[in-house]
């Protein structure tokens, strides 16, 4: 083949036609490809030249995302190609992978792009508000407990390991929080899907890969300044939720429970103990202290105290967010450059603050043709500090009874029992010792919280282009962040009264006071770095011949990321001004002053520190005939310094292989209403081991507090036994592009099958004992679903523009074997869907519960055994286990279905955009009353109000009698049964935005651009399946409070 | 062609260079797979697992008859608190005391698994065996407290037919599970303990680490539990060579008053070995639980023991906790436990007089000294023996050992019935019942197909 290039390279005729190409504003464009009668060529970076086997000729002009042009050539020609966009809403789509940046039909792997554009379409201030929804596979991981982005990306390919997706920040992972990343610096961001993105990125992308890309400064670019300002409007959230049963029915509840002697035991063994004011009042009753008609007049008094109107009062305001950023941007021949600054500060609901600077910088000097340097920097400081009180931070008691507040009827604020009662703490230490009350609305004047974090990260990256088809890079980056997280409570705080009155002993004959703690403040601090280096040399390929494309890259990368924590200490005695503190005696017990036990101050000094390092290879390929079809593989492996591993064990592979053809091209195609065609799909496999489990047992050194001995402690057990997790992924997906490019998307189906996955499993403990779970190789799943995006333009014209997005994604998740054999996988079953329920046959997350029997004339709940009604709740769990058919299985806990539909209005210069958010075909488990709160917290759902209480309640509601003692089974019977299942689908109203830009092109001064926009998020839910008026995503909610955002930007 | 190659090249040498040493770098600065002796000796010297948090199961002392809880209190527990407390829970699952005991036993089967690799040499001799002695007695510790309760007693007829508790000898988890025979979990005691009297040096520098005198102390329980009462006594009397030291009650620098919460101080003289059992698991809490009110009539006016054990508040006492300085039980091996065993043997042998010599021993250095001592006199074995177990009894309550107490005692023929009242309703256990083989955890048997109690 090679040879047959060669030859035909090799007529020539000097029919030479040279030109330039650009797109309708005459920026050069990066790529062309030509096809005359018999070759093709390729023009780059804005220059083509190419000789023509016979002259006339008509010659194709294809660039990605421009309408192809077919003209008349003759040789010798100097031609101008201006390229028109296909549609003018679709920008030029680059896909960014992170290590490459590709057009859309040079990659077979899934991908999703959002540009520029979408991403401003938000108001919103953080990244992944702006991300979610505009693209498909990505789902918000709501109530997921093992998420910490708070998405996963096209389900999940794991049991046990995280399910986040990994984050790409300028072609290097990013470890730092998400929200920190400016949001107007960002380009453009790619989200890779499927096995491919596990390829490139190595192990830890599994999940998935969110690879963001902020702007760079272009070379020839006058010089563009952009401000912008940004409010977000955070009105008091709800608090407490459903969880609130009032100021009467507390006091209610503490009357009936103290008359069954519930609080007699703690009264006579610990008198010192603290008590409700409910029933420090019953009690005084009970001892004669005072009268029944007293007793009930200030019973009154307590039940109209309101303890969320009290907070809310007392230390809640509306919170806002201000942002202000400036960028400046452009290029001249040899030197391009970003610089850009962003201050971002937060009032928090509760008089919290976070003030945050960015400042960043990137610069790419062209300092010969084939080489070019870049340095990047950022610099982020930020402060936070805590607020006041937030809900239910205290309790009195050890309860949280809803009748609390921090005022009495006369406004006079009062003082609340946290561990003791105060009538006994008053007379106790013979009023020598320090106050021993605590007073909410004064002691959060004396805790101060601070974290201060400064954050560094420099790129540097030298690109060398020896020939016009090869490129090397070098490129290396550092990260550093340093911490100082500070905890002060003055020796006014009840914390540090606390403490001190704790150890104080008293001697009675003398008044003399011996302190073991120190009159004093208490101040707590954590000084820790964060350091990491990650270098990676690349070597790029690309080469035409003839109709033939070669592309392929190969790569090194290691990367080490350390963390230290320098210093971890408590000072007792502590003084602000002068600044001084007292050492005290953390080896020998003291005797408390009420209990009198001997105990230890612990000291919490810590040193600790880790480095891991990770070693990859890497490498792909590509191969391109005639712009239609397309071969591509890629590899890597991944080494890493896992403690205790086998070398063996060190090394992870991953491969991935991909096909792509474009239908539309063949001359068979026909079809006039279709503009583009095109089939691409991947296979890929990786293997993981999992980093903290090995052959040998792991442990961790410390010393003993009580015997100053040093300890080994085996915190990971030996597992001999342990295999590889491994995941097969195929991919395919077709998509189109119709006629008059109006209507455009793709359909895609994807498969993951994960065998020998990693889960946390019930194992014979009497082998170990400190866990009852292990670590273990239990399961195989398979997941698969089904994504359509379509884009359409409903409407254009001179005035009026209206466009859609729609995305719809179906996917399921089943497990295939489950290699635990217990009897009580069945029990399992009764999954509330928040966490993952490995059962054969079943989805991840599943969703099931016992059958219910309705109430009977006790108010009890009945369940089944053997198809009869039956209140032996013990029973009805093992019948569960043994037999199963007194459980109901609903289904998947993670909704089937889900998408948007994005819509777009246009009317000259004013755009409205609005999301609409659909999750369908999944089930919740609803909260529901639960006495156990009720007794020992005083607080439950509000349910209880609801509650069945008399003979012939049973009839009009399903929530059982409050019974006392309580009965565990009954109540864990109630709670997992089918009547508080419900159906999870609904129709959300994500967001609205509003978007203005202005007219500046007859403004004399100076602006470019000028753009308002203003967006509210989320308005709320406007179709759902249940009847009962819950929102299944935030089951324990009443109402979301909207988030109001304003922006302006503004080009110079 | 040639740039091909260059790239290749390259990156071979790149490979080459960097991949085998840039891995070997420690992940985690303060993590350690376990090998030398030093790190031997750290797993057995974990005191918060292996001495302070359960090294005795709580359940033994839970279902005894030392103390009762007043119905309103027992309301406020958890049902399946309530249930145990009137012996009918039979489904244990995640159950704690298993695992705490279990991963004792991890601990020590892996450090003699470590020590295997360990070279035995004239310069750590002390060190390895005093290594090797410690896990075999803490392993023999555990394997005791837990035969105890989920055995019935040792009896010669039945010792080959009743099940006790699954031997661990191994730290790898993968292996499953098989119960033992009670014979076999004795012998297994009976010979690690000597071995373990053999390795471990006479003195400590604490007292969370086993000596040689409470591996034969132990030994000389583990014997007397089983009935064989010569070696009992033989172990005891050997122990009390080493260790006799009584406190005095009437002003021991090792007792911080009469009216103190907690008036033994940690580690005191009359431990020989320190362990002790939580009581928060269930919900009980020693402070919860007015003893039993015709024991407490049991001790003497001038028994300083009714000052320094017990605290009367309002209509009921309650017991102060014992040795470990606070409301947790002190559950270890003491001198006083010595005597008693001493002598129970040699009364139950014959040997009145000399039984009585050390029973009053201990009884005298209880007594309040500005009162006329009255010792006890007994003219026949059977009411020596009768005095001796009630002052065991007296001397011993909330050390966990009642349970075992009641099943040996009842093993000779006491009959001893149990009763408590909840609700209006009597609850009885009589001897032999089925719970006096407490069930294993179901979740467990369900694992691993063990058979249940």
């Amino acid at each position: 083949m090679l040879f047959l290039i060669l030859l035909n390279g090799g007529q020539s005729y000097s029919q030479k036609v040279t030109g330039t190409f650009t797109d309708i504003h005459g920026k050069a464009l990066n790529r062309l490809i030509i096809w005359y009668n018999g070759g093709t060529s390729m023009g780059l970076e804005g220059v083509f030249e190419f000789e023509l086997a016979k002259s006339p000729d008509t010659v194709r002009f294809i660039s990605e995302g421009y309408t192809t042009i077919h003209r008349v050539v003759h040789a010798g020609e100097h031609l101008k190609i201006r390229m028109t966009p296909l549609i003018h809403q679709i920008q030029e789509v680059i896909i960014n992978t992170g290590y490459q940046q590709l057009k859309p039909n040079e990659i077979n792997g899934a991908v999703s792009s959002i540009g520029t554009e979408a991403l401003e379409s938000r108001a919103s201030l953080n990244i992944l508000d702006r991300i979610v929804g505009q693209s498909n596979g990505v789902l918000e991981a709501i109530g997921k407990s093992k998420s910490q982005t708070g998405i996963t990306i096209r389900g999940l390919g794991t049991i046990n390991g995280p399910i986040d997706p990994l984050i790409v920040l300028d072609g290097f992972i990013y470890e730092g929080d998400i929200n920190n990343i400016n949001p107007d610096d960002v380009e453009n961001v790619s989200i890779l899907k499927d096995a491919a993105a596990a390829s490139i990125w190595g192990a830890r992308a599994g999940n998935g890969v969110i690879v963001i890309t902020t702007f760079k400064g272009k070379l020839n670019q006058p010089m563009q300044v952009d401000m912008h300002i940004g409010q977000t409007i955070n009105p008091i959230p709800e608090l407490g939720g459903t969880s609130f049963i009032g100021g009467e029915a507390a006091v209610e509840l503490e009357r009936f429970l103290f008359e069954k002697g519930h609080f007699d035991n703690t009264i006579r063994n610990t008198p010192y103990s603290a008590l409700t004011p409910v029933v420090e009042v019953l009690l005084a009753q009970r001892e004669g202290k005072i009268d029944a008609i007293t007793a009930e007049s200030q019973l009154q008094i307590l039940a109209q105290g309101d303890k969320r109107k009290a907070y809310r009062d007392a230390f809640y305001k509306n919170g806002l967010t201000q942002q202000y950023g400036l960028t400046a941007r452009g290029g001249d021949e040899k030197h391009a450059y970003v610089f850009s600054t962003l201050y971002n500060h937060v009032n928090g609901n509760t008089y919290n603050t976070q003030g945050r600077l960015n400042l960043r910088t990137s610069n790419q000097f062209r300092i010969l043709d084939q080489l070019t340097f870049s340095i990047e920097g950022q610099y982020m400081q930020s402060n936070n500090r805590n607020g006041q009180l937030s809900y239910d931070t205290y309790s009195t008691a050890g309860r949280k009874p809803d009748y609390m507040t921090f005022n009495d009827l006369e406004g006079n604020p009062i003082h609340w029992n946290i561990l003791y009662r105060s009538a006994y703490t008053d007379t106790a230490g013979m009023g020598l010792l320090l106050d021993w009350k605590m007073y909410p609305l004064e002691d959060y004047k004396h805790n101060r919280q601070f974290v201060k974090r400064d954050e560094l990260n420099a790129n540097l990256s030298l690109q060398y282009q020896p020939f016009s088809f090869l490129k090397l890079t070098g490129s290396y980056q550092h990260q550093f962040q340093w911490e100082l997280d500070q905890y002060i409570s003055t020796e006014e705080s009840y914390r540090a009264r606390d403490l001190i009155n704790k150890y104080t002993s008293v001697n009675r004959n003398t008044g003399t006071l011996t302190y073991v703690v120190p009159i004093g403040g208490i101040e707590s601090s954590r000084y820790s770095s964060i350091n990491s280096h990650t270098w990676r040399l690349q070597s790029d390929f690309i080469k035409l011949v003839g109709s033939h494309t070669f592309q392929s890259m190969l790569g090194v990368e290691g990367r080490e990321a350390g963390k230290n924590n320098h210093a971890n200490s408590t000072r007792y005695g502590y003084f602000e001004d002068p600044l001084t503190f007292t050492q005290i005696d953390f080896i020998n017990p003291h005797v408390e002053f009420l209990t009198g036990r001997q105990t230890r101050i612990g000291s919490d000094n810590l040193l600790s520190q880790t480095r891991y390092r990770f070693l990859s290879y890497y490498g792909n390929f590509s191969y391109l005939y005639r712009g239609k079809y397309s071969i591509s593989a890629s590899a890597r492996k991944d080494g890493s310094n896992i403690f205790g591993a086998n070398t063996n064990d060190r090394w992870k592979p991953l491969w991935s292989a991909g096909m792509g053809w474009r239908i539309s091209e063949e001359n068979f195609f026909e079809v006039d209403w279709l503009n583009t065609l095109r089939l691409t799909a991947t296979y890929g496999h990786s293997g993981n081991v999992d980093m903290s489990k090995t052959a040998s047992p792991i442990a961790r050194y410390h010393t003993e507090s009580v015997t100053r001995l040093p300890v080994t402690r085996v915190y990971t057990v030996n597992n001999p036994n342990l295999r590889w997790e491994q995941l097969a992924q195929f991919n395919t997906q077709l998509d189109f592009v119709l006629q008059g490019n109006r209507f455009r998307g793709g359909i895609g189906y994807f498969q993951k099958t994960g065998t020998d996955l990693y889960g946390i499993t019930p194992y014979d403990y009497t082998g170990w004992g400190v866990t009852t779970t292990v670590t273990d190789n239990v399961a195989n799943m398979k997941g698969y679903g089904i994504e359509v995006d379509l884009h359409s333009v409903n409407l254009q014209s001179n005035a009026w523009s209206w466009d859609s997005d729609l995305y719809f994604n179906w996917n399921k998740d089943i497990t295939t074997k489950y290699y635990y054999n217990g009897t009580n996988t069945a029990i399992s079953r009764v999954g509330s869907g928040s966490t993952i329920n490995p059962v054969v046959g079943y989805p991840l997350y599943g969703v099931a519960a016992f059958k219910w029997g309705g109430l009977d004339e006790q108010g009890d709940p009945l369940g089944y055994i053997d198809g009869k009604p039956s209140k032996d709740y013990r029973g009805i769990t093992n019948w569960a286990a043994t037999n199963g058919d007194n459980k109901v299985f609903f289904g998947s806990g993670s909704p089937v279905f889900y998408g948007s539909l994005i819509n777009n209005v246009k009317w000259k210069n004013l755009a409205v955009s609005f999301n609409l958010n659909y999750r369908l075909g999944y089930y919740v488990r609803k909260s529901s009353f639960q006495a156990s709160t009720l007794i020992s917290n005083s607080t439950a759902h509000m349910e209880y109000l609801k509650r069945w209480q008399k003979t012939g309640d049973e009839l009009h509601t399903n929530i059982p009698a409050f019974v006392y003692p309580l009965n565990s089974n009954r109540e864990s019977f109630y709670a997992t049964s089918a009547i508080n299942i419900i159906k999870g689908d609904h129709i959300r109203l994500d967001y609205i935005n509003l978007h203005y830009s202005f007219n500046t092109t007859q403004w004399k001064r100076p602006f470019k651009r000028l753009l308002f926009n203003a967006g509210i998020q989320p308005l709320g839910i406007i179709w759902r399946a249940n009847k009962e008026g819950i929102d299944p995503d935030y089951p324990t909610q009443l109402r979301r409070s909207m988030n109001f955002t304003f922006g302006l930007k503004a080009s110079l | 062609m040639k740039t091909i190659n260059m790239r290749y090249f390259w990156l071979i040498f790149l490979f080459f260079c960097s991949c085998n040493d840039y891995l070997d770098v420690k992940s985690d600065s303060t993590l350690v797979i376990p090998k030398s002796l030093k790190d031997i000796q750290g797993l057995l010297d974990d005191a918060q697992r292996i001495n302070m948090s359960v090294s005795y199961p709580q359940y033994s002392e839970q279902i005894s008859d030392d103390y009762f809880v007043p119905e309103n209190t027992l309301n406020t527990l958890h049902d399946n608190a309530r249930e145990l407390y009137l012996w009918q829970l039979f489904e244990f699952r995640e159950m704690r005391d298993w695992q705490s005991l279990y991963s004792i036993i991890y601990n020590t089967n892996l450090a003699l698994e470590l020590l295997e690799k360990v070279e035995r040499t004239s310069q750590n001799s002390f060190d390895w065996d005093r290594a090797k002695g410690s896990a075999l007695f803490v392993r023999s510790f555990s394997f005791l407290s837990l035969v105890t309760l989920h055995g019935h007693a040792f009896d010669e007829k039945t010792a080959d037919i009743h099940l006790g508790i699954p031997l661990r000898m191994t730290s790898d988890y993968n292996v499953k599970s098989t119960r033992a025979t009670i014979r076999e979990c004795y012998n297994r005691i009976l010979v690690d303990l000597k071995e373990a009297s053999k390795l471990l040096p006479i003195t400590e520098q604490v007292k969370t680490r086993p000596t040689k005198v409470a591996a034969l102390a132990l030994l000389a329980r583990t014997n007397l539990y089983m009935g064989r009462y010569s070696e009992a006594g033989e172990y005891a009397e050997q122990a009390l060579q080493y260790h006799s030291t009584l406190m005095d009650f009437n002003g021991d620098t090792d007792i911080l008053g009469f009216n103190t919460a907690y008036p033994f101080r940690q580690f005191n003289k009359e431990t020989i070995y320190y362990a002790t059992t939580t009581t928060a698991g269930g919900s009980f809490n020693s402070v919860d639980r007015p003893v039993d009110t015709i024991l407490i009539e049991a001790y003497h006016l001038n028994d300083l023991r009714t000052k320094l054990f017990f605290n009367k508040n309002g209509e009921f006492t309650y017991f102060k906790g014992g040795f470990a300085g606070s409301n947790v039980l002190f559950c270890g091996v003491s001198t006083a436990e010595l005597y008693l065993t001493l002598a129970e043997s040699q009364a139950f042998l014959g040997n009145v007089e000399l039984s009585l010599v050390n029973l009053n021993t201990l009884l005298k250095s209880r007594w309040d000294n500005t009162k006329e001592f009255i010792p006890i006199t007994a003219h026949s074995r059977e009411s020596a023996l009768e005095y001796i177990r009630l002052e065991r009894r007296k001397e011993l309550i909330f050390r966990n050992l009642r349970w075992i107490d009641i099943k040996r005692y009842n093993r000779e023929g006491a009959g001893i019935v149990l009763t408590r009242y909840y609700q209006d309703k009597k609850y009885t256990l009589k001897p032999f019942d089925r719970y006096y083989a407490f069930p294993l955890p179901q979740d467990i048997i369900e694992m691993t197909g063990m058979p249940q109690n």
